[in-house]
């Protein structure tokens, strides 16, 4: 059956519901395996799937993929099984097959922090915060493993020792984008990289928006960081709306066009996240002052911020963005005393840079 | 010994070529022998009209000779040596002790400006003998001291000359060099800014290689072109190189001591750049030297030329080697490289959205790492100022250059104090080795760079480049050693430590 099951899964077009027509008919696995004809006709395969499917069973395809999979050490997860994750039924079209690299799924709660690839300073900042918080909590972070607001989710988890799961759009031995390899490779350590495509598939349009439903799937609330009207996280956001997780988005400004679409999601009715500290408190279930706002983490106890320091991070806090001009202008200082400071700060990850030449302040935390 | 000498130039330097005059009798022709170049076998066609025109009509067979033989002759400023090698051996004039002359003729006898002036009078000196010149080139010789000259703007009052009749008029000394020309543009004409003027202040105090990026509009041509007038005036040894260079090229002379400034394009060849030719010309680096070399829109530049800058800015000087012979050039520069920030130029600008996607962003990151990036100490962003914050500038009045200077003079005097008896300049030059020995950095200053330097995964070479910028810091505030603020500051000028795609 597992065999057979791999092989459906490889021809792309078929899901769990598969197994009902089989049961329908009464078809034995063996025969599909054997690529019979008659079996796979009950199942409804035809046209290039099936040729697809034949040329897979006369290569001796599904003993290489398994073969190929322990030596890489990735584990194959069939639906049905005890180790399938059961938060995947609730899809209406849960995947038959799942390839998963590294530690293995974390059990308990998860929340899936997605938002578009091109994101600004603010959206992968706060992608970060929410991700290490979460952690801090004890919460699974789920993303899809892209550039821009997903790799700084990953990011922000490992960082704060969480587990964290990226579901790829390629075959499980394909580390794209190829610039997330090391990151990749620090998920593993802790989480998982997981996928439903069969080993070597490379990174195609169509296949992103299909892995998106596993994220929604895997999670229990989806918060959308940033998001452009058309994009993945906003299908990500219905698909999980669809199966009954809850929404959450975070707010934008809205001349942005990064946020166009997580913005409208508010409007139509998603949960605003405004402070991270009491979403994560939400999630965990435990109480908001077990995680105190820390902006000031890094900087140990025995050097705490100097007047300067504070009062830049002050000015930050209040006006957003600035360059050292203004900061130097509102706070009385010397360009060159702004500039120590700032020095300082973004070293301890207090201050971000949000273009060129202009800072913001990691007031997202929550102060 | 032969009496009439021309000259021919080889890189900057310039050569004494002797030219014998044999005439015999027999039908006219000019023959010149001693590898000239097509310029110089040219000559005899203007020697001879100029001759012509003082009623000096050259009969028989002349054979010209340019000695030593093995070195090759190039340009026109062989012409009026050759001609008075001519009318001396004709008994026409009469050159009584070895002389230099130097310049090209015209048809009528008038006697034009020629490159390489000033290494001749450089050569005139060194050997002691007179030097004839053009009158075009009286003034860049007028900064050569104590060489014994006269301006030629006629081959007839040469001729008077010689025989006694007149006298031509001898070259003085140009006045002293204009110690501080207006700054264009001056520091305090650009409004904000303040970052990027405080980096270029540090450039210019410890010979800081910068690399500037920001959105178009947001002022970077500027603000490099600000620099060279904060940095030290020339000496009387540095304007001497500058003037060799520039004269070798025929480039006119200003007589100001401030520093050169030159910007190439993306698209300029390497030979445009670097220096080469047939004739082996120096290149844009080389007319840099001594000041400050601007690379607009870095990324565009194709890698081999980037590669090729690499050695010159290391050793402060190009060797150019092409089929006809190698010569050296100074290179010594200050780079100022400018970028955008993304291939559309608006990335984390406030009011311009970009239009790049994420891949064609990590693609242009990806170009802007490479050879140079090695040798650039300073990074800073420059920000598009909204209309908002432009006129909530209007009012204030920034520094003005002068005053900056005043603080890169003190800053390199004291760098020059402490790295002269180890060979140092600045502390841009500083060797890996001096830098661990000779900087010296308080406990808490030590625990803070260790502390932030694992944060932020710095490099060694990145520590290493923050310890310099650092002390130069350290020496424009008159500080012996290096504490905190010092490093703090230097941490906001390091690679990649403010661009907004970096996390």
């Amino acid at each position: 059956m597992k065999k057979g099951l791999l092989l459906l899964n490889a021809t792309g077009g078929f899901d769990a519901t598969v197994l009902e027509a089989a049961d329908d008919h009464g078809v034995y696995w063996e025969d599909i395996v054997a690529g019979s004809g008659s079996a796979l006709d009950a199942l409804g395969v035809k046209g290039a799937p099936r040729e697809a499917l034949l040329e897979l069973v006369s290569s001796g395809w599904c003993d290489r993929e398994v073969d190929r999979c322990e030596k890489k050490g990735i584990q194959i997860i069939f639906f049905g099984e005890a180790c399938y994750p059961s938060m995947l039924n609730d899809l209406r079209d849960p995947p038959l097959v799942l390839y998963a690299r590294g530690k293995g799924l974390p059990s308990g709660d998860a929340v899936a922090v997605v938002g578009t690839r091109k994101c600004t300073s603010y959206g992968s900042s706060c992608a970060y915060d929410l991700a290490s918080m979460l952690a801090g909590a004890g919460v699974t972070v789920v993303s899809g493993g892209a550039m821009g607001i997903d790799g700084a989710a990953h990011r922000g988890s490992i960082d704060s020792g969480g587990r964290t799961v990226a579901v790829i759009g390629t075959g499980a031995d394909i580390f794209y984008p190829a610039q997330h390899a090391s990151l990749f490779g620090e998920i593993m350590e802790e989480g998982v990289l997981l996928g439903e495509f069969p080993l070597g598939t490379p990174p195609r349009p169509w296949q992103f928006p299909r892995r998106n439903r596993l994220i929604a799937g895997l999670c229990s609330r989806c918060v959308v960081v940033e998001a452009p009207q058309k994009s993945g996280a906003v299908l990500t956001a219905r698909l999980a709306l669809e199966t009954g997780r809850e929404v959450w988005a975070v707010p934008g400004r809205i001349t942005d066009t990064v946020c166009r679409g997580s913005n409208a999601l508010i409007s139509d009715g998603a949960m605003p996240l405004v402070d991270l500290g009491e979403f994560a408190a939400l999630v965990s279930g435990r109480q908001g002052e077990l995680f105190p706002p820390i902006p000031r983490q890094g900087l140990s106890a025995n050097s705490p911020l100097t007047p300067e320091e504070a009062e830049v991070l002050r000015i930050l806090g209040d006006h957003g963005d600035m360059t050292v001009d203004n900061i130097a202008t509102e706070g009385k200082m010397s360009a060159a005393a702004v500039l120590r400071v700032l020095g300082v700060l973004s070293a301890y990850g207090l201050a971000v840079p949000s273009g060129p030449g202009r800072w913001g302040s990691r007031a997202a935390r929550g102060a | 010994m032969n009496v009439v000498n021309g000259v021919t130039l080889r890189g900057i330097e310039a050569l004494k070529v002797e030219v014998e005059v044999e005439m015999t009798g027999g039908l006219f022709a000019i023959s010149v022998v001693g590898l000239p170049d097509a310029t110089v076998k040219e000559a005899r066609e203007r020697v001879r009209a100029a001759l012509r025109s003082l009623g000096l009509s050259v009969k028989g067979r002349v054979a010209v000779n340019l000695a030593p033989a093995d070195i090759p002759k190039e340009g026109a400023l062989i012409d009026l040596p050759i001609a008075i090698g001519i009318a001396h051996a004709m008994g026409e004039v009469r050159v009584a002790r070895p002389t230099i002359f130097m310049g090209e003729l015209a048809l009528d006898g008038r006697v034009r400006r020629v490159r390489g002036a000033v290494p001749a009078a450089l050569l005139a000196r060194k050997l002691g003998f007179p030097l004839f010149i053009p009158e075009g080139n009286a003034r860049e010789v007028s900064l050569v001291k104590g060489v014994t000259a006269w301006k030629v703007g006629h081959i007839r009052d040469l001729f008077a000359h010689l025989q006694g009749s007149s006298q031509l008029e001898p070259i003085t000394p140009g006045e002293e060099a204009e110690e501080n020309p207006e700054p264009d543009p001056d520091l305090s004409d650009i409004k904000g800014q303040a970052a990027a003027k405080r980096a270029l202040e540090i450039a210019a105090a410890g010979h800081h290689n910068v690399l500037m990026t920001g959105s178009p509009g947001s002022g970077k041509t500027l603000l490099a072109r600000a620099l060279k007038d904060i940095l030290p005036p020339l000496s009387d040894e540095e304007m001497m190189e500058v003037l060799l260079v520039r004269s070798t090229v025929g480039l006119p002379l200003h007589s100001s001591r401030q520093r050169p400034f030159r910007a190439i394009h993306h698209t300029s060849s390497t030979i445009s750049v670097c220096g080469g030719g047939t004739n082996l010309r120096p290149g844009e680096i080389s007319l840099a030297h001594r000041g400050v070399l601007f690379l607009d829109e870095f990324t565009e530049f194709r890698r081999d030329l980037l590669e090729s800058l690499r050695q010159p800015l290391e050793d402060g000087f190009i060797p150019v080697s092409r089929a006809s012979g190698s010569v050296t050039y100074p290179a010594r520069v200050l780079l100022v490289a400018a970028c955008n920030p993304c291939p559309c130029g608006f990335l984390g600008d406030p009011q311009e959205p970009c239009r790049c996607s994420p891949l064609a962003v990590e693609r242009y990151r990806r170009k802007m790492s490479g050879p140079i990036l090695d040798r650039i100490d300073l990074h800073v962003t420059v920000p598009r100022l909204t209309p908002d914050e432009l006129v909530q500038f209007e009012g204030q009045v920034g520094e003005n250059s002068a005053d900056v200077r005043q603080r890169v003079l003190r800053a390199r005097e004291v760098q020059w104090r402490r790295w002269g008896p180890l060979g140092f300049q600045c502390n841009a030059e500083l060797p890996e080795r001096a830098l661990r020995r000779q900087v010296k950095i308080d406990a808490e200053g030590r625990r803070f760079l260790k502390d932030v330097a694992g944060r932020v995964r710095l490099s060694g070479r990145g520590i290493s480049r923050v310890l310099k910028v650092a002390r130069t810091i350290a020496d424009l505030a008159g500080d012996e050693g290096l504490t905190t603020a010092h490093l703090a500051e230097a941490l906001a000028f390091r690679e990649g430590g403010d661009l907004p795609w970096n996390r």
